[in-house]
């Protein structure tokens, strides 16, 4: 269970990386989505104790995040960064030896912890190659492999799908759904469809600030009736639509330009018929974020 | 060539502030070591105080012995030491000493005392270099350096010195210059996108080589501006005329072409390595071997080293010279250095991961 | 250690520093195995300097650092002092080795009393000077989290020993020192107690990065600069 209450980071240079956020956390996957500068980073960082925040307060399974608990709070968290690079010249096998000797796991037990990563991440065939061999969803799981040797309470994983085929994502985030069955895993992610696949609850970050915390069914529920779709002739109404309106998808078809787009209340342009649409996440995210600055706001 | 790169290449190096370090290390050196050929009457000997013989260089205020003096001098030495360290009698000794004093040549001299009383050729010798030079009053100082200058004049003599400490220590600068030039290209993920960009290995190796020695150049030409000019200050207060074009003919012939060598051999030890960490001690190790001397029959002496990318003068101001086979040696320097070069493009060109 | 082993060691540092010590040899021609002792210890230093500045750096350079820095503090330094170890005695098994190219290319008698003892004199030294510089590159890359300022540094106190610069030094605090001694060894004696001096600095310098490993690589961004 992770505790945030009134959260601050400020940088030197005046800018406010989080801005009083307060979120609970508790067992199972808790996804975190924002734009790009929003403040996931900034979060994970004071999570895995790499920034120390301006004000507010972070509990970590009853254990307050301040410099004098940073020994025993890195215990119990397994972190895997969006950029991770292994060990060129080191074996599977041997990254996850040297990982777990780091990290002062038992030695008795470490050989099986490492034979049941390996066996979950289905690496067991690869153990023997070099890093440097490996695809690039390869070195993902050797990455979240690492993360878990210390059987951590709290998972952060960062973009863990990025880059990614579609076999290797759902394999990724199957992964996480598993082990976030006894401990807290938080989830950051742009992909929304993986969120939606696995996380229950969500948070959505904007500019330092929390904009949204809750389920996503709820999320997509406060989206109900604000997702519209049409058909449009011609690039000219395109154009018109997308000078007033938040678009959330667009598609050439024989029939003409099918697009998708969210708005307050039911769009209005000449000649142009709108239908209601069920929202995904996706469309319910963009209407979240967005819903400041609408037109017709 | 791509000319925007080169600016951002060039302005990037500016705003780095290990660049200035680099200079600040050039500057001192050559305040440090060319200072004292600006002074030179400071450790002059008081006139009728004792004569001391040595050979410390005209910076610690010693000129060459007169030849007759050095030899009244070797002769009383010979004679001492024939009677205190070979057990010769006294008679003995004045009879060798006659003898040698009618030899015009120290072969001689040398040839005559080996075989007569076992001494060594080599130690006759040091008995001659122990007096080759000895401390000067400030008017014998003056004589001798009217007498040099008259022949060539104190800036060309000076710029010798000054061609032979700014090449050792545009070593250091051309290494920190490199590498921050490069430091950036060579990560991972960079050196691999680049590969990915529409620029050949021409464009950007002749750039970042570019970005390379231009400032290097535009600095040692400022200093020399600099130098040439206390130099001819100088001059009259040596008896000298003023001669301002000799620096800048030795540093066209034996700084630039060696600066251009320094920077192929880093890209292309950069290149074979894909990595620049290789290059500091390969360079070490080129610059020793330039500097390198080699030993002879009269003990170590300095002998260019072909292909060396620093050209030494070390003898005392107003004896050095330019050996014709060093223009031969530059040239070549030049030709090799554009192979070198062709080949660290060609090697970019295949290597396209770290 | 073994996996220590493959990441201080990879072969392109095993190729470039053996080439280094073995044109080193060739190009600087030695008279007598007295004059080795000069040659190889300010060598070997230099190349200890870039040999050893990345064995904690690289967690930094291969974007690791932020998992490495949330493993247990004395189990961090245990790691990086066991890579500087693994270092450090392969530097002295090449002044073990190209001490004898030296001799080699001399022609000299292998074993003469004279040759064994400038021998064990080559080894001392060079354990004692190594360890200076090599702890003085990691310190400061590490103190800088930025291989290049402290490489800079480093290369820069390597000069100020190797330069004249020097003579203005008392002898106590110049690690290259050696005195003039005819009788012994064939002309000169080293100060071992200048070195030792410097040994025990560099053994500090050790011990002091384990402060450096616990410090948070994310500084730079505390401080507001991303």
């Amino acid at each position: 269970m992770i505790e945030i209450r009134n959260l601050t980071v400020q940088y030197k240079n005046g800018v406010k990386g989080l801005d009083n956020v307060n979120l609970t956390i508790s067992n199972g996957i808790y996804g975190l989505l924002g734009e790009n500068g929003a403040g996931k980073s900034t979060l994970m960082n004071v999570l895995t104790t790499l920034l120390t925040p301006t004000r507010g307060t972070v509990i970590v399974n009853s254990v307050n995040v301040i410099p004098q608990n940073y020994t025993k709070v890195k215990k119990m968290i397994g972190y895997l960064p969006q950029e991770l690079g292994m060990y060129p010249n080191l074996t599977v096998r041997e990254t996850l030896e040297y990982v777990a000797a780091l990290s002062g796991v038992n030695p008795i037990k470490k050989k099986e912890k490492i034979e049941y990563l390996l066996e979950r991440t289905s690496l067991k065939e690869h153990e023997k190659k070099k890093n440097k061999q490996l695809s690039g969803g390869m070195k993902r799981r050797v990455g979240l492999a690492q993360a878990l040797i210390t059987d951590p309470q709290l998972l952060i994983v960062d973009e863990p799908t990025t880059g990614l085929d579609p076999e290797e994502r759902i394999r990724i985030r199957n992964l996480l759904v598993d082990f976030g069955r006894d401990r807290s895993v938080l989830f950051s992610s742009h992909v929304v469809e993986d969120l939606a696949s696995t996380c229950n609850d969500l948070c959505i970050l904007k500019k330092g600030k929390k904009i949204y915390d809750g389920t996503i069914q709820h999320l997509i529920c406060e989206a109900d009736n604000h997702v519209f779709s049409c058909m449009l002739s011609s690039e000219e109404e395109f154009l018109r639509v997308q000078e007033r309106y938040k678009i959330t998808g667009k598609n050439y078809s024989n029939e003409g330009i099918d697009i998708r787009l969210v708005s307050r209340s039911v769009p209005d342009v000449a000649g142009i018929e709108f239908q209601y649409v069920k929202p995904t996440l996706e469309d319910a995210y963009i209407y979240k974020s967005s819903s400041e600055k609408f037109e017709e706001i | 060539m791509n000319i925007y790169m080169l600016k951002k290449e060039i302005k990037y190096l500016l705003k780095n502030p290990i660049f200035y370090l680099g200079i600040i290390i050039v500057i001192c050196t050559l305040v440090l070591t060319l200072k004292p050929y600006l002074n030179l009457y400071e450790n002059v000997r008081e006139e009728n105080s004792k004569i001391v013989y040595g050979d410390e260089g005209i910076i610690s205020g010693y000129i060459p012995t007169e030849i007759n003096e050095q030899r009244k001098q070797v002769f009383n030495r010979i004679y001492e030491s024939l009677i205190e360290d070979f057990d010769v009698s006294e008679e003995e000794a004045t009879d060798a000493l006659n003898k040698i004093k009618k030899m015009h040549t120290q072969e001689e001299i040398a040839e005559y005392l080996h075989e007569n009383y076992g001494i060594s050729e080599r130690g006759v010798d040091n008995v001659f270099e122990s007096y080759m030079e000895k401390h000067a009053t400030k008017k014998e100082m003056q004589e001798y350096l009217r007498e040099t200058f008259s022949k060539s004049t104190f800036p060309e003599s000076f710029s010798f010195k000054y061609i032979d400490y700014l090449g050792i220590s545009l070593i250091y600068l051309s290494i920190i210059t490199f590498v921050l030039i490069f430091m950036r290209d060579m990560k991972k993920d960079i050196f691999s996108l680049l590969h990915t960009k529409p620029i050949s290995g021409v464009s950007y190796i002749m750039t970042k080589l570019l970005a390379g020695l231009i400032p290097i150049c535009v600095f040692a030409l400022i200093m020399t501006g600099i130098f040439d000019g206390i130099a001819n200050m100088v001059a009259p207060k040596y008896g000298s005329e003023m001669e301002l074009v000799s620096i800048w003919v030795k540093l066209a012939l034996f700084i630039l072409p060696n600066i251009f060598m320094i920077g192929v051999f880093f890209i292309f030890i950069t290149v074979i390595f894909k990595s620049i960490l290789p290059t500091i001690p390969m360079l070490l190790v080129y610059a020793t071997y330039s500097n390198m001397g080699k030993i002879t029959e009269s003990g170590y002496k300095y002998i260019p080293n072909p292909l060396s990318i620093v050209v030494r003068f070390p003898n005392d101001l107003g004896n050095n010279y330019i050996p014709t086979w060093t223009i031969i040696n530059q040239s070549i320097l030049i030709i090799l250095a554009i192979c070198l070069l062709g080949i660290s493009i060609k090697l970019w060109k295949r290597r396209r991961i770290i | 250690m073994k996996c220590n082993f493959k990441i201080s060691l990879p072969l392109y540092k095993l190729l470039y520093s053996m080439v280094f010590m073995f044109v080193m040899a060739l190009i600087r021609p030695t008279v007598t195995p007295i004059e080795i002792l000069t040659v190889i210890e300010p060598n070997l230093c230099f190349l200890a300097i870039v040999f050893v500045a990345d064995i904690y750096y690289c967690e930094f350079r291969e974007n690791r650092i932020n998992v490495f820095y949330l493993f247990p503090d004395r189990l961090k330094y245990k790691a990086v002092v066991q890579r500087f170890l693994i270092d450090f005695v392969y530097l002295v098994l090449l002044d073990l080795i190209f001490y004898w190219i030296y001799i080699l290319f001399q022609n000299s008698n292998l074993f003469t009393k004279e040759i064994i003892s400038i021998y064990g004199y080559s080894i001392l030294m060079c354990f004692m000077t190594v360890l200076f510089f090599a702890s003085l590159s990691v310190t400061m890359v590490n103190f800088f989290q930025n291989m290049w300022f402290g490489l800079v540094i480093s290369l820069a106190v390597w000069f100020v020993f190797n330069t004249k610069v020097k003579e203005y030094l008392p002898t106590v605090l110049n690690i290259f020192a050696y005195k003039i001694t005819p009788e012994i060894n064939g002309g000169i004696t080293p100060y071992f107690f200048n070195r030792a001096l410097y040994m025990v600095v560099g053994i500090v310098m050790l011990i002091m990065n384990y402060l450096l490993v616990k410090r948070s690589p994310m500084r730079k961004v505390k401080e507001g600069k991303k």
